[in-house]
Parts: structure tokens; C-alpha cells; sequence
């Protein structure tokens, strides 16, 4: 096994299991931005030109009712003979018994010579004239007032969440996690666009999961972040974005793992509703799933935690803390033995204690705000930004 | 051997506060039982299985045709649409049954119900129109025809006369209203809203006239002339041929003849064309529903025919009702209505003009009941009725989602089979089995003995959430579609991630140099926190979600609290008591099969790693 390796440089995949990688994705943040920038840019683009295929349970559709009692050719049949017409089968069903047994197929809008020549096919398949087939167009069933109150259910949810994302942690967390939230939505509907399915109920569920999922995801991930931040402002030995960046590696296996498992069982159902299946149900919602997974999953990593970084950025007593981290590394270079020392790492039951300590700082004490808006975007590489309010400060104490 | 240092160091405190086990396991299968014995109580003691959706079992589909009183055109697609809404909405008051209800042609609608044991009564009743309307009562009989005919079935000689002498006896007690000059407004009126009720009846052109020679001149004449109830042999007689119209035919007819001829019966009038009372502003007839005429026997049953004044409180007039019990008597339920402002206004009058005497509140073609006024009152009041609970349920819901803004009537009702083919179904349930086994196979790989906990806790996430299912399926109606289906799969990927997260900070425990033993109960007490706080987003997405959102959305929402739910349960009772358990033996501390070991040798690699 490769954990055997005790060298050096453990490979990549070893770092990983043993939650020992250093990737730099605080540092690399702009580049994520820009990457997520341009992809949701173009899926924007391809949203508003390509449009979303409704399925006819949005916009509404076409209902033939053949007669079945006399005719030998099954359901399959018929719906096959739709098929063949370029008809898209929305759902076929046997109605009713004996003398009054019919076949009822519903398919996609179409205009009158299409659902024309679909009816025609159809009687030629049941060997019936093609006038005892019944067309009649029938509504959407996603009815106005369920998107209405989809959105309505879907607004309280991001209010109420937001503030238990506050209360629990705290605010830069709850605005970090929408905005990965916003992002997962843009892609995966962006995708959903671009690949041109349909959209039907299922993807809306299947939205709505991947609503949810991105949001626990981030808070995994932010949990991670804050146990490790909280006492950072009393140590000089890491700046805010260090310490998040090794949240990020610490919870990084966590966040495969999840993804891999939560994937697994969405890749099959895209396998089996792709490749096996043509079209149906399970392909909509698989591949929202497998999309949503995935950029859920990408955006609590590389987008969520560094934008915590930037809005912690703004305030001046992580402004102060970065400078005092610098100029603790500036005098004693090798002072690094302060770090395991203050872990106090043969306490064994300190667990009650490091919680306690957790809870009792509440982070938003420590955010004074900047006065001028000069060092707000400062990252950690550029202290200085942020030298006259800090320096004041620490005048004072 | 592994982690020497570690593994010595702690136990006498380990052990100290070693967590018993024994009463989670206990707990987990208390639950267990509980949710299986509800589940096949639920389904009548056979295997309970969850209540499939119509795209895999199918159900009933039933076509609704609308007519509008007094024209042949078809109703707007407005109309529809709103029709379409409320339909929705009754159908979907248990609250996750995923029906489809959508417009077909111009003026039907069609709603499809999943299952094989829907109460086909029920169904027909959401195509009800549910008008609502409050009339003061100008007078009142006891219609016995009902208390009569099960008597001839039983004893053919003695009753019937008893029961005959009865009517006109009750009557003598009220006071006749003055209705006849009201008689030829509303012939014209009722005969303008025949047409519109044509279709029920075999015979699409009934009209006043041809009721009145179908019972002949001499009883029009006496009917129409009658101002109380008969009294005279001759007369009564002379009326017999209005015990022979059909419900339509009797719709037609003016009120004070609906009314005063004793032959016309409550069954003809409960049967009349849906909407046949809806006119507010006429004087209308209508019956409560049968109640025992005796305590002895509940198939004996008589109602009470009202002859009742011109609405001026009406079903619009409602912004909420909900359900109660009577004060006096909690067995009984009742609906409480709140009026809108001016609603309260017209209530307040009606009751502070009428004080004493009886007031009906008319659903549809039935007097719901009829109370006497005791005071003036404006903002509530209750309906009390012989309800049921499903039935004082039904008519809040009827109340609050609206009536219907035009008449239906069932047209079809059929059985309809799933509109997926089963093909569809297999290849998802073989997509499901293979992304289960990916899973395990993963967790074995990565977690080595420890995927065996994972598989263990999705075992038992399985055998708790498929009574779970099954159990709501046969109470509330939840319905598992295909995307349903799929969907719980899902989420038992999602459950995992507890896991995981568990797992991890043992993981990381351990690679401080900790024992698998002093690493499991610190890395739970972290784990913990994490995991209520991601499942606390996840329950707040489905309460809100189900309080608010309506359809899919909302059957969505209450599978999302279900696994969530889950979740958390196995975590607590499950799979942290048997890592606490396993991490006594010595397996765990085996790196070859714990799968938790980051390291192969204490103290080395750490530094290095990090540096």
C-alpha cells in the first residue's frame, strides 16, 4: 500500500487518505472565480439562447385516445408508431376494459400537421381508422400557482437557513453559502440547457435536492472552517486564510468521499437512463443529480470557503491579526513551536473545554469594520493594505 | 502495537466513561418493531408495501365535464384553468398523493389518482361544486318517504299509514310563506337554469312545460295552487305523478311545488343536477341529510325538507374554515368559518334580522344543518353536522380552496394502468442495485473493515425507512414515483455522508496518535455537531418546503424530512454505538483492517508530511 511509504513525499492519493494534503486553494482563489465567472457566463448565454425544453407538463401537450378493443397491437405498439412519427411520448396508458378499452398516449406540443401525421402512423400501427382516434390538446399540469408557491417555500427557505447559518456560525458563512448555492443553480440548470432535455417534474425535484445538498455540503465544510479559525486571533503563528485553507485540505477527503458515494448511485441511474433506457424519467433527474453533485461539491471547496477568507478580509481585526502574523514571522522566523504547545494535545478530556472555548467567541465581536475601504480585498499576501487601522489599534492596547 | 503511546494513555479515563451500548441497540429495535407492526397493521397484516405512483402502478382516471347553466359555449381556458387549480388543490389536501389534474380539449378535466383502493366516492366528490350558501329557513317538513319505503320492505300492512299521517302533522306547528307572488319570477329563472342541466338527464330537452304535461293539467293546477301542505285524500290523490319525475325534471318545478307536494321526495331532490340550488337570489328547496328516526334501528331514517329563503351569505363570503369539535360534545366535529370583512357584515344582518328562527347552511343541493339563530353574530360561526372527521375535513377544504367556478359532472371514471412501462421501472431498480453495490464496494476499499458499519447502517436505514414508507403510504397517502424512488436512493447516498464525516474525524483522531478506542468517543463528540447542524439545513428545507409549496414540490419535501429523520436516527443509534463497540475489541486497532490508520508508524511521518 502506499500509506506504507514513510518517505519525503508521500504520493498525492496517500496525502489525501491521511487528510495531509497542502493544496493552495485559499491563495488560488481568483482563479476559481475566474474559471466559475466564465463558465457561468457562457451557461447564461447558452440559457437565454437555447431556451429549456418544457415537457408537457409545463406547456401542455397533445392527448390521442385510441380504441383498443379491436385491434390486436399492444400499447407498445402504438406508442412505438408515435415514436416513429416524431412524436416525443410522454406517457402511454391503458384505460378502462372490454368494449370501452382505449390506449391513451400523451405526447409534446406539435402543430396540426405534425399530431396530424402522428395520428395517422398510430391507426396504421392499430390497424384502425385513423378517425376513431381521438385528439384532443390537454393543459399543463404544473399549474401557475405550484411554480407560485414553489418560489414563495423556496424564498422563506433561503431566509430561514441564512439565519441559522448566522446564528449557528456566522454571517460571512450564510452570504458565502448562497452565493455557492446561486452558482450550483446557474450551472446545473445552465447544463440542463445546453444538453436540451426535457424539464419536468423530476428535474425540479431534482433541483431542489441539489438545493439542499449544496447548502449541507457548505456547512460541512464551514464547520470545519470555524473550529479551526476560532482561537486563530489569539495565535500569530497563521493568518485567517492559512487556517482556511487547511480546513479545507482537513475536510477534503470528507468532501470526495461524500461526493463519491452521493455520485455512485446518480452515475448508475445516468448510465442505466442514458445508455439503456433512451429516454425517461430517471435520465431527467439523474442528470441533474450527477451535475448538481459534482458543482456542489467543486463550489464548497474552491468558491464557498475563499469568499469567507475575502469577506473576513474586509474587517479590521483580521486585517490586524494578518499583520501581526507577519511580523511575528518577520522577528523569529523559527518560532513555530508555539503551535503545538498551545494545542495541548495530551489534555484528554479537553473536549468539553475546546467547545466551550469555541462557542465563546462569537466572531462577530471581532468584526470591527474597516473605516476607508482601502484594504478590503486585501488577500493575506498583502498586509500592508492594511497598516493604518491595525497600527492605530494596537497602539491603543 | 501500532500506536503504543496513544492506545496506553488514556484508557483508565476511556474506560471510566465508557458508553453503554446496549440501551441505543435497544432503542434502535424498539423503533424498528414499532414502525414495522404500525406498517402491517397499516396494510391489513400482509407484507406492507409503500403506495406506488400513477407512473408505476397506475389508478383511476376520472374525466369531469363542465357545463355552464344557461349556454352552450365552452367555458374560457380561464375557467378551466381555475377549475383545474381547485381540483388540484382538493385532490391534494392529504398532502403528497402526486395526482395529475390537467385540462383536456375545452372543457374537461381529467384527474388521475394512483392506487389500486381509491375511495371512488370520494373521488367523484372533488368535481363538487361546494357552493356555500346561507339561507333563513321560511319553512320546514319531514320527508318520511325514505322511513317509509324501508318500512313497506319490512312490514309491508301497518306502518306506512302511521308514517303518512305523520307529515302533515309536523306541519301544522309552521307558519306558511307568503310565496305566491314569488312563483312567477322563479318559474322563469329555473327554466333559464334547465337548459344548462340538460346533460345529466337521458332526455336533453326537459323544460317546465313538458314537466307540467307529464304530470297532467288538473295536478299542475292543484300543485301550483297549493300554499300549505295537503290535506284533503282527493288532492293528494291528484299529486301522485310527481313521485314519478326525475331529479331533473323535479329541478324545474317552482319552489313552493318542490315543497308542498308531499310526493316529491328527498331523494329527487338531493339527486338534482349539481348546481340546481346555486342561484342566490331565489327561493330554493333543499333536504338535510337523513338522520335515525329512531334510536333503535339507524336504517330507519327520515330528513326535513326546507323551504328556504334567498341567500344573502355566500360560500364567497368564507376566507377560512378549519376543523373542530362542538364544546358541548367532543365527539362531535364541526367546521369553524371565518367571514371576510363584508361577508361579516351580510352575516351580521341576516342574524341580527332573524334571531329566533332557523337559518340553513346549504352546500351544493343539501342542508348541511340548520340551527337556530340564538344572537346576532358577524366575524364566525360553526357548521355542525353529522360530520366525520374525513367529512368536516373535506368541507374545510372545500371552504377554503374555493367552489368551483363552473358545474362538473363525472363523465368518465376508469381504471388506467401505469404510464411508464415496467422496463422503465426495472432498469431503475437494476441502476439503483448497482449504484448500492459501487458504494459498498468503495466504502470497502476505502474503509476496509469499516465498510462494513457503512453497509450495516445503510442495511438498517433501509429497514427503517421502508416501513416508514409503507406506513405513510396507507395513512397520509404518500405516494413513491419513480423519480420518488430514485430520489430515496439518493438520499440514503446523502445518510452516508454522516458517516463519513464520522469517520474521518476518527481518522483524524488517530493521526494525532490516539488509540482507535480514545479516538472514537473525542472524534463523536465533534462529528456530532456537524452532523445536527448539515441535517438542521436539510429539516428546514422540508418543513418549509411542505408547509408552503403545493403538488410534487410538496411530496418532495416530506421524503426529504423522512431521510433526514432517518439519518440521524441510524447515526445516533446505530452506527455510533457499534463503532463504539467495535473499537473495544481489537480489530479497530488493526491497521491492515480498521481502514482508519493514517500512519505506520506513531510518531513519524507527521512532521514530515506537514513540513
Amino acid at each position: 500500500m502506499s500509506t506504507k511509504q514513510t518517505e519525503k513525499r508521500p504520493n498525492v492519493l496517500s496525502q489525501l487518505y491521511r487528510g495531509e494534503t497542502n493544496f493552495q486553494f485559499i491563495p488560488n482563489r481568483r482563479k476559481f472565480y475566474i474559471a466559475s465567472g466564465i463558465v457561468i457566463a457562457a451557461l447564461i448565454a447558452v440559457m437565454i439562447v437555447k431556451g429549456f425544453v418544457l415537457g408537457i407538463d409545463f406547456a401542455g401537450g397533445i392527448q390521442y385516445s385510441v380504441p383498443a378493443s379491436g385491434t390486436e397491437a399492444s400499447l407498445e405498439d402504438v406508442e412505438n408508431a408515435a415514436e416513429d412519427a416524431g412524436a416525443e411520448v410522454a406517457s402511454g396508458q391503458v384505460a378502462g376494459t372490454g368494449d370501452g378499452r382505449s390506449y391513451i398516449v400523451r405526447v409534446g406540443t406539435m402543430d396540426t400537421d405534425a399530431a396530424a401525421e402522428v395520428r395517422d402512423s398510430m391507426a396504421a400501427a392499430a390497424g384502425i381508422g385513423a378517425d376513431s382516434i381521438s385528439v384532443s390538446e390537454v393543459s399543463a399540469t404544473w399549474g401557475a400557482a405550484v411554480s407560485k408557491q414553489a418560489l414563495i417555500a423556496l424564498i422563506v427557505f433561503l431566509v430561514l437557513v441564512s439565519a441559522f447559518i448566522w446564528i449557528r456560525y456566522e454571517r460571512r458563512m450564510a452570504i458565502a453559502s448562497l452565493g455557492a448555492l446561486a452558482h450550483d443553480i446557474i450551472i446545473t440548470a445552465g447544463i440542463y440547457a445546453l444538453v436540451g432535455f426535457e424539464i419536468t417534474p423530476s428535474t425540479i425535484v431534482g433541483m431542489l435536492t441539489i438545493l439542499g445538498y449544496s447548502i449541507y455540503d457548505t456547512v460541512v465544510v464551514f464547520d470545519k472552517v470555524q473550529e479551526n479559525t476560532a482561537q486563530l486571533l489569539r495565535s500569530r503563528h497563521q493568518t485567517f486564510a492559512e487556517a482556511v485553507n487547511d480546513a479545507v485540505n482537513q475536510t477534503l477527503m470528507r468532501s470526495i468521499n461524500t461526493s463519491i458515494i452521493g455520485v455512485l448511485p446518480v452515475a448508475a441511474l445516468l448510465f442505466v437512463g442514458v445508455g439503456a433506457l433512451g429516454v425517461g424519467t430517471l435520465k431527467d433527474l439523474a442528470l441533474v443529480l450527477f451535475v448538481g453533485m459534482v458543482v456542489g461539491a467543486y463550489s464548497s471547496i474552491f468558491l464557498a470557503a475563499p469568499w469567507v477568507v475575502d469577506l473576513a478580509e474586509r474587517s479590521a481585526a483580521f486585517q490586524r491579526h494578518n499583520k501581526k502574523v507577519a511580523n511575528a514571522r518577520a522577528a523569529g522566523g523559527e518560532d513555530k513551536s508555539e503551535k503545538p504547545a498551545a494545542r495541548a494535545e495530551d489534555d484528554e478530556d479537553d473536549d468539553r473545554l475546546e467547545l466551550a472555548k469555541t462557542d465563546e467567541i462569537p466572531l462577530e465581536l471581532l468584526e470591527e469594520p474597516v473605516k476607508s475601504g482601502s484594504g478590503a480585498r486585501s488577500g493575506p499576501s498583502r498586509p500592508s493594505s492594511s497598516r493604518p487601522s491595525g497600527a492605530k489599534k494596537r497602539k491603543r492596547r | 502495537m501500532a500506536s503504543v503511546t496513544g492506545a496506553d494513555r488514556p484508557r483508565k479515563k476511556i474506560q471510566r466513561k465508557r458508553l453503554a451500548v446496549a440501551p441505543y441497540f435497544v432503542a434502535l429495535l424498539a423503533v424498528l418493531a414499532v414502525l414495522w407492526v404500525s406498517a402491517l397493521a397499516g396494510s391489513g397484516w400482509k407484507f406492507p408495501t409503500p403506495k406506488l405512483g400513477l407512473d408505476l402502478q397506475g389508478g383511476l382516471s376520472m374525466t369531469l365535464t363542465a357545463y355552464q347553466q344557461g349556454s352552450d359555449e365552452p367555458p374560457t381556458p380561464e375557467t378551466m384553468e381555475q377549475a383545474r387549480q381547485i381540483i388540484e388543490n382538493r385532490v391534494n389536501s392529504t398532502g403528497v398523493s402526486e395526482p395529475e389534474v390537467y385540462v383536456e380539449g375545452n372543457e374537461n378535466i381529467v384527474v388521475n389518482v394512483a392506487g389500486d383502493d381509491i375511495d371512488e366516492e370520494a373521488l367523484r366528490d372533488v368535481g363538487a361544486p361546494a357552493e356555500l350558501r346561507f339561507r333563513i329557513v321560511t319553512n320546514s317538513t319531514m320527508d318520511t318517504s325514505a322511513l317509509e319505503d324501508a318500512l313497506a320492505e319490512e312490514t309491508p300492512t301497518d306502518e306506512p299509514t302511521d308514517g303518512a299521517s305523520e307529515t302533515p302533522a309536523e306541519e301544522t306547528t309552521e307558519t306558511p310563506a307568503e310565496d305566491g307572488s314569488a312563483t312567477p319570477t322563479e318559474e322563469a329563472t329555473e327554466e333559464d337554469t334547465g337548459s344548462g342541466q340538460a346533460p345529466t338527464t337521458e332526455d336533453e330537452d326537459v323544460t317546465l312545460d313538458g314537466v307540467w304535461e307529464k304530470v297532467g293539467p288538473e295536478a299542475a293546477a292543484a300543485a301550483q295552487a297549493l300554499t300549505a301542505a295537503p290535506a284533503d285524500e282527493a288532492t293528494m290523490a291528484l299529486l301522485e305523478p310527481f313521485g314519478e319525475l326525475t331529479p331533473a325534471e323535479v329541478s324545474l318545478l317552482p319552489a313552493n311545488v318542490q315543497f308542498f307536494v308531499p310526493q316529491i321526495t328527498c331523494e329527487q331532490l338531493d339527486n338534482r343536477p349539481p348546481g340546481a340550488v346555486q342561484q342566490a337570489d331565489i327561493e330554493v328547496v333543499a333536504c338535510s341529510a337523513p338522520e335515525p328516526y329512531s334510536a333503535d334501528d339507524p336504517s330507519l331514517t327520515v330528513s326535513y325538507k326546507y323551504l328556504l329563503q334567498p341567500a344573502t351569505v355566500l360560500g364567497s363570503d368564507v376566507t377560512s374554515a378549519d376543523v373542530g369539535t362542538d364544546q358541548a360534545n367532543p365527539n362531535m366535529f364541526v367546521v369553524n368559518v371565518q367571514f371576510s370583512s363584508s361577508g361579516a357584515e351580510n352575516w351580521g344582518a341576516l342574524t341580527a334580522e332573524n334571531t329566533g328562527s332557523q337559518v340553513a347552511i346549504v352546500l351544493d343541493n343539501e342542508v348541511v344543518s340548520a340551527p337556530t339563530i340564538q344572537e346576532a353574530s358577524t366575524n364566525s360561526t360553526q357548521i355542525s353536522g353529522d360530520f366525520t372527521a374525513d367529512e368536516a375535513n373535506q368541507l374545510a377544504d372545500q371552504l377554503n380552496f374555493g367552489s368551483l367556478p363552473t358545474t362538473f359532472v363525472v363523465e368518465t371514471v376508469n381504471e388506467v394502468t401505469a404510464t411508464l412501462g415496467v422496463d422503465q421501472l426495472e432498469a431503475g431498480m437494476y441502476a439503483m442495485m448497482l449504484g448500492l453495490i459501487l458504494v459498498f464496494l468503495y466504502s470497502m476499499v476505502y474503509y476496509r473493515l469499516m465498510g462494513f458499519v457503512v453497509l450495516g447502517s445503510l442495511i438498517v436505514a433501509t429497514a427503517v425507512l421502508y416501513p416508514a414508507i409503507a406506513l405513510l403510504g396507507s395513512q397520509v397517502g404518500l405516494t413513491l414515483t419513480l423519480a420518488g424512488v430514485a430520489g430515496f436512493v439518493v438520499s440514503i447516498g446523502i445518510t452516508a455522508d454522516s458517516f463519513i464525516v464520522y469517520f474521518e474525524r476518527i481518522k483524524e483522531e488517530m493521526a494525532g496518535g490516539r488509540s482507535a478506542r480514545s479516538a472514537i468517543p473525542r472524534a463523536w463528540v465533534r462529528a456530532r455537531r456537524t452532523i445536527l447542524s448539515a441535517n438542521a439545513i436539510s429539516m428546514i428545507s422540508a418543513i418549509v418546503l411542505y408547509i408552503l409549496a403545493i403538488g410534487p414540490v410538496r411530496a418532495f419535501a416530506f421524503s426529504l424530512g423522512i431521510s433526514t429523520i432517518v439519518d440521524v436516527m441510524i447515526v445516533f443509534l446505530f452506527t455510533h454505538p457499534i463503532a463504539e463497540w467495535l473499537a473495544r475489541g481489537r480489530v479497530l486497532n488493526s491497521r491492515a483492517l480498521s481502514g482508519l490508520h493514517t500512519k505506520t508508524a506513531p510518531a513519524t511521518g507527521d512532521a514530515a508530511a506537514k513540513g
